[in-house]
């Protein structure tokens, strides 16, 4: 690989970079506070590719980088050229945040943290709003019971599930990226069946019980469109 | 003769690859409608997801490290790097891996950090143990694993003394029994002379392509090895104690997660014991599939194939001896 191919292969990733550093369509992968630096680390690759590519015009006689030839050769290793596999990833399967089919894969999540839990928001039109994550928590864990008797308001995505009631409703959690996603997911009845990967937001009350997946008896259930931030943080 | 008409040509055609590749890009947005259907397929999709979300994340701090490495090469005498980690193995390796506890980078960024510090005459000991200890102990990572475990505050120390222990330990065990033959050392990306703004740049440049391929066949494997092997599988094993501790260390290396992001997967992996979990975090940043991958295209396969068993040991019996200890 020569000096301009490596230029160019630099501007591309840095590029990426500094799209996703401002487009929603980063956090399919990233949580929100990680884009600026993701932009910074765009525009110092660009910066550096820009650079690659002045100097390789400004020394006339070598374009490409042929005066050094096969010396230069090392500049450019070539297992540089994997780089170009994400691109061509985003830019062909422009993969889409993870759904059901991962949440699948997960099992179901025990205990998170022993700490306490704090007071539930207030109420938004007769139902609390909450987070999947920690309604499934507080269900499992907490010894206050919180979330006795109150009608609770809740988002994510339909995962299918033939060995019981109604169906799972799940969403993951980043941490830092889409590699480190927990599912946490409850069991919705009094809805019937809906297909996979469907948005929907749940109005209704937890059922108390024992098992991992804590069960959610639906009052109403609105499908919505697929959030901007698909993840909790 | 033939041999070089041969190069000529192929420089010939080699100069248009810039072009070329550009163009493949363009095609792709502009196929992209009509080869969406391929992809279907919801392996392949998660699969892509995990695969550039590990890239993506990886990426700043893979620029973090080659810009450290290449302002080293550029701005920092050889002389000041030899008597700052000097080959005294007793002294260079215990501050290489504190001076690794100030510095807030992911694992990726600090393999190409230690490569250059090695090529610029330190102590192949004090570099490695500074790679250790860099994405382990910063504090970044420290307040990571404090929020992710409230209430037990023991967890942050136990995870301190476990992966300073690591880098102090294999750093001394290479100064005693490492050979110089098994480094493959990374050549100078700038010839000798040049501006000290292109030996920057350069350097940079360079490294970052090179760990940055490296970093893609690592998030590849590990995103592979996230979507084959469910983790309901892993979490069927941990009553048994020992069989808990060697899945969470395998399982460690296998997802390749960043040093900061891992204390929230430990987290959530209750079912394991403290001490278990303990042994993910400190193996996690010390070796994972995404390192020996950066680590044998820094520093030679000969020298991943024994540096990653070697800290794996170490990093297990570490986590343990610290678990016990003070959890």
């Amino acid at each position: 690989m020569d000096r301009r191919t490596e230029s160019v292969l630099l501007l591309a990733v840095g590029a990426v970079g500094v799209r996703f550093g401002f487009s929603d369509a980063a956090l399919a992968y990233l949580k929100p506070s990680f884009q600026p630096i993701l932009l910074i680390a765009g525009v110092v690759l660009v910066l550096l590719g820009g650079h690659g590519l002045l100097r390789d015009s400004a020394r006339p006689g070598s374009p490409g980088g042929g005066e050094h030839g096969d010396h230069d050769d090392h500049g450019g290793p070539g297992v540089a050229w994997l780089l170009a596999v994400p691109l061509l990833v985003l830019l062909l399967i422009a993969p889409p945040a993870l759904g059901s089919f991962a949440a699948g894969r997960q099992g179901p999540v025990a205990s998170v943290s022993d700490s306490g839990f704090v007071e539930l928001p207030a109420a938004r039109e007769g139902a609390v709003d909450l987070g999947l994550r920690d309604f499934v928590t507080r269900a499992l864990q907490d010894p206050e019971r919180s979330l006795d008797g109150v009608p609770v308001r809740v988002v994510g995505f339909v995962m299918p599930d033939e060995s019981g009631d109604g169906y799972l409703l799940s969403r993951f959690t980043v941490a830092c990226c889409a590699a480190d996603a927990t599912a946490y997911t409850t069991r919705v009845v009094g809805d019937g069946e809906r297909p996979a990967d469907t948005w929907v937001e749940v109005t209704g009350r937890w059922e108390p019980g024992d098992g991992d997946v804590p069960v959610l008896e639906a009052d109403t259930v609105t499908v919505v469109p697929a959030p901007e931030e698909p993840y909790e943080y | 003769m033939s041999d070089l008409q041969v190069t000529d040509e192929r420089r010939r055609l080699g100069r248009f690859v810039p072009e070329l590749f550009v163009l493949v890009l363009v095609a792709a947005v502009l196929l992209r409608p009509r080869v969406a259907g391929w992809f279907d397929s919801a392996t392949l999709q998660t699969w892509s997801t995990v695969f550039v979300s590990i890239t993506l994340q990886a990426l700043p701090f893979l620029v973090l490290g080659v810009v450290v490495s290449g302002a080293v090469t550029a701005f920092v005498p050889s002389s000041l790097i030899a008597r700052l980690l000097p080959d005294r193995p007793a002294v260079a390796v215990p501050s290489a891996s504190l001076a690794g506890a100030v510095f807030p980078g992911c694992e990726c960024g600090s393999v190409p950090i230690a490569g250059r510090l090695t090529s610029l005459g330190a102590a192949p000991a004090a570099a490695l143990a500074f790679m250790l200890a860099a994405p382990a102990i910063n504090p970044v990572v420290m307040a990571a694993t404090a929020v992710a475990f409230p209430g037990q505050p023991e967890m942050v120390l136990a995870r301190f003394l476990a992966s300073f222990a690591v880098a102090v330990v294999v750093g001394l065990l290479w100064s005693r029994f490492g050979r110089g033959s098994w480094l493959r050392l990374p050549r100078r990306a700038v010839p000798e002379g040049a501006n000290r703004w292109d030996v920057f740049a350069g350097t940079a440049r360079h490294d970052f392509l090179h760990a940055g391929g490296w970093l893609v066949v690592g998030a590849a494997a590990a995103a592979a090895l996230q979507v084959f092997i469910p983790r309901s599988l892993v979490t069927t094993v941990a009553t048994n104690e020992w069989l808990a501790v060697l899945v969470l260390a395998g399982l460690a290396v296998l997802l390749a997660l960043c040093s900061e992001a891992d204390a929230f997967v430990a987290a959530s992996l209750s079912q394991f014991s403290l001490t278990a979990r303990l042994v993910f975090l400190v193996v996690g940043p010390a070796v994972d599939i995404k390192l020996i991958a950066l680590q044998a295209g820094t520093f030679g396969r000969g020298f991943a194939l024994r540096f990653a068993p070697l800290t794996f040991v170490v990093a297990v019996s570490s986590a343990l001896v610290v678990g016990w200890w003070v959890l």
